[in-house]
């Protein structure tokens, strides 16, 4: 099949589509360091947290590009770190989110089907998912609780935007499926090397919260942490405010909050200094059920009440 | 083990000898069974239904779950080397209470609720469809309900959470149900024709003004007034100015009391849980002596468990009250009150009900 320009954009945009490995079947690669420093490249700076615009004008540019992807999962399958790759797949969902307001139609769908969903429904100038999609993809934000939804037989309704933020959300999902190492070239081996340098700096710090002297719902929210998964803007804002009043101060809460894949320094300083400054209170557990945080029936109005406040929370 | 359990354990084999479980892909499932508790052995295994039965006919168990799980290695421990392929999609409902006898306003209740749940919630909202629901009468005061409709039953604990948490309408708000209109003082609303909580929160209001009005607001009973209403609502008027306060708050506490299955506990833990064990539809509850009755939509309704889920024939046999046993309707008959103490014949259904729930002894 011939490949136009547009096609190889496309497959340079969005390197884990099919139409990516279509380009890519009939081309020979060799694992050389030029490969596997690309790939070094690409994963460093999705630790950075950089989201780059690129412009891809010579079919060469973007197989460069999609060379530099295919390198990045190898190097992952490799070394097999869920704190890299959940940083990565963050950051290959916000380029997604990033270039797919562009698209056509046809390649918005085309894109979904790739990346697993095959249910999205425009009729009569809306947007609808099927539930399960929808359920298995929605971000974790109080916005997307199926509570807050019109749900009829089994569709929900969506907005242009949100259905672009459903394909993100499950290009994330595609990405952190991360294959088995095969046999590894050393020069991908040398690269991992070098990410491993780079990785102390923000590895996980364990909390050392002694286990039951939290509240369930606030322990969720630190497992999570601990396994390096997002835990959403309302979990993220539940987790300051909980500690903000157990009086933990900022550096230590800092360093719980950089354990999170999408960690913001600034993000995280704001929400911190916001809640001070106003004083928040924690809300009450029928305020954290109905964010769907609640896990357990405590028999207690406030996560705070759990028991007995320690009087030093401590981080190692 | 005694003389009465062995007795009791005899006629439960005689039982499974002549009755059909329907599980699909059996040899998938994890079982477990027990006497002494509810699962006392678990990681079980079966090839086929004919190996079930006659395990239970020749190892009779008085209780006997398998799990909603389907797995590559079912008998394989612990829980992580089994292999998990997918589950059904499973809820529990079942009334709370102190009594040891489930009165049959509460039971009517529960059954009112399964019905809700499966017509309302999955059907209407889910989109499941009707042949991919099952339900079973739980042995004891409530219903299972399982969905087996593959697009769900890759679904995960959390994702299983978010249905919970809809069903139980965690998070519904009131207020989002209205928007202001352009023009003012006129706020639009759902129709009784929309989906999900909207339409059914528009439908219920309309009924509660056909059949009680004055629930809402003793304007109401004013037949011009409420037929006004009535008809701002048919057109998504739900204007300000018929909304009283008294009004709104009326409305208010319908969304939160009646639309969502928020009485009931739908166990939350059996849907999440997708490595749960859930009694075998159509096997003997060790702690009533009924059977987990499988019950078509149909049935559903009229269904009596004290009528429809007896196991056992109505030959006389002699207990001996341990406690005060009230008035129970069972079977055909409305058995009297037994005193502590007091011996009596009684047909062996209702024997082997009170010596399972630890009321009386059997007297062989």
């Amino acid at each position: 099949m011939a490949y136009f320009l547009k096609d190889y954009i496309f497959a340079a945009k969005y390197p884990f589509s099919s139409k990516s490995k279509e380009i890519m079947h009939n081309q020979s690669i060799e694992a050389n360091e030029t490969m596997a420093e690309r790939g070094f490249e690409r994963l460093s700076s999705a630790l950075k947290g950089e989201i780059k615009r690129k412009i891809f004008l010579h079919n060469e540019d973007a197989i460069d590009e999609i060379i530099s992807y295919a390198s990045a999962r190898i190097i992952l399958s490799y070394i097999r770190n869920r704190f890299l790759i959940n940083k990565y797949a963050i950051a290959e969902a916000k380029k997604t989110l990033f270039y797919l307001h562009e698209e056509n139609e046809e390649d918005i769908l085309l894109l979904a089907r790739d990346v697993e969903i095959n249910s999205f429904l425009h009729k009569n100038n809306k947007y609808f998912i099927d539930v399960v999609d929808f359920l298995l993809y929605a971000p974790k934000d109080v916005h997307y609780k199926l509570i807050s939804r019109e749900l009829d037989h089994g569709k929900v309704p969506i907005t242009e935007h949100e259905r672009i933020r459903l394909i993100s959300e499950a290009v994330k999902k595609y990405i952190e499926k991360i294959p088995e190492a095969q046999s590894i070239p050393s020069a991908i081996k040398k690269s991992a090397e070098k990410l491993y340098a780079l990785l102390p700096k923000i590895e996980l710090r364990q909390t050392s919260f002694k286990e039951g002297e939290n509240p369930p719902c606030i322990e969720a929210i630190l497992k999570l942490i601990n396994k390096h998964e997002n835990i959403g803007h309302i979990g993220r804002w539940l987790l300051v405010v909980y500690l903000i009043n157990q009086g933990m101060n900022n550096e230590n809460i800092m360093k719980i909050f950089s354990n999170t894949p999408d960690f913001n320094e600034k993000t995280t300083l704001y929400q911190m200094e916001h809640a001070r400054k106003r004083i928040y209170k924690m809300p009450n557990c029928s305020s954290v059920l109905s964010y769907g945080y609640c896990v357990a029936n405590c028999g207690i109005i406030n996560p705070m009440k759990y028991k007995i406040k320690p009087k030093n929370a401590k981080v190692k | 083990m005694d003389r009465e359990l062995a007795f009791v354990l005899k006629r439960f084999s005689q039982y499974y000898s002549t009755v059909d479980f329907y599980i699909p892909e059996i040899e998938k499932r994890e079982f477990g069974a027990g006497i002494e508790k509810k699962i006392d052995v678990r990681h079980m295994k079966f090839g086929s239904e004919s190996e079930f039965k006659s395990f239970l006919v020749n190892n009779t168990p008085l209780y006997v779950s398998y799990s909603v799980a389907y797995y590559r290695f079912p008998k394989a421990s612990p829980m992580e080397l089994k292999g998990w392929l997918s589950a059904d999609l499973v809820f529990d409902l079942d009334f709370e209470t102190k009594n040891k006898y489930l009165s049959k306003m509460n039971f009517n209740k529960i059954r009112a609720d399964t019905i809700r749940l499966i017509e309302e919630f999955l059907i209407s909202d889910f989109g499941i469809a009707k042949e991919k629901i099952f339900a079973n009468f739980s042995g004891n005061r409530g219903f299972h309900v399982h969905v087996r409709d593959e697009r769900f039953s890759k679904l995960k604990s959390n994702e299983r959470k978010e249905i919970i948490e809809y069903i139980k309408g965690i998070g519904l708000k009131y207020d989002s149900f209205f928007m202001q209109t352009d023009i003012q003082g006129r706020t639009r609303g759902p129709l009784p024709t929309g989906a999900g909580y909207a339409g059914r929160f528009a439908k219920k209001v309309l009924h509660i003004l056909e059949t009680e009005p004055e629930k809402i607001s003793t304007i109401f009973k004013n037949e011009k007034e409420k037929q006004t209403f009535i008809n701002g609502i048919n057109s998504a008027n739900w204007s300000l100015a018929k909304r009283t306060q008294h009004i709104n708050k009326k409305l208010r506490e319908i969304v939160k009391t009646e639309l969502p299955l928020r009485t009931v506990n739908i166990d939350a833990n059996v849907t999440q849980d997708t490595s749960k064990l859930i009694r075998v539809a159509n096997s003997i509850h060790g702690g009533t002596g009924l059977c987990a009755k499988i019950l078509t939509l149909d049935e559903l309704p009229e269904f009596e468990p004290m009528h429809h889920a007896l196991a056992f024939s109505t030959n006389p046999l002699k207990i001996s009250a341990i406690e005060d046993i009230p008035e129970i309707e069972i079977g055909d008959t409305t058995q009297e009150k037994i005193e502590k103490g007091q011996t009596k014949e009684v047909p062996e259904y209702f024997a082997f009900y009170l010596k399972l729930k630890g009321d009386a002894k059997l007297i062989i």
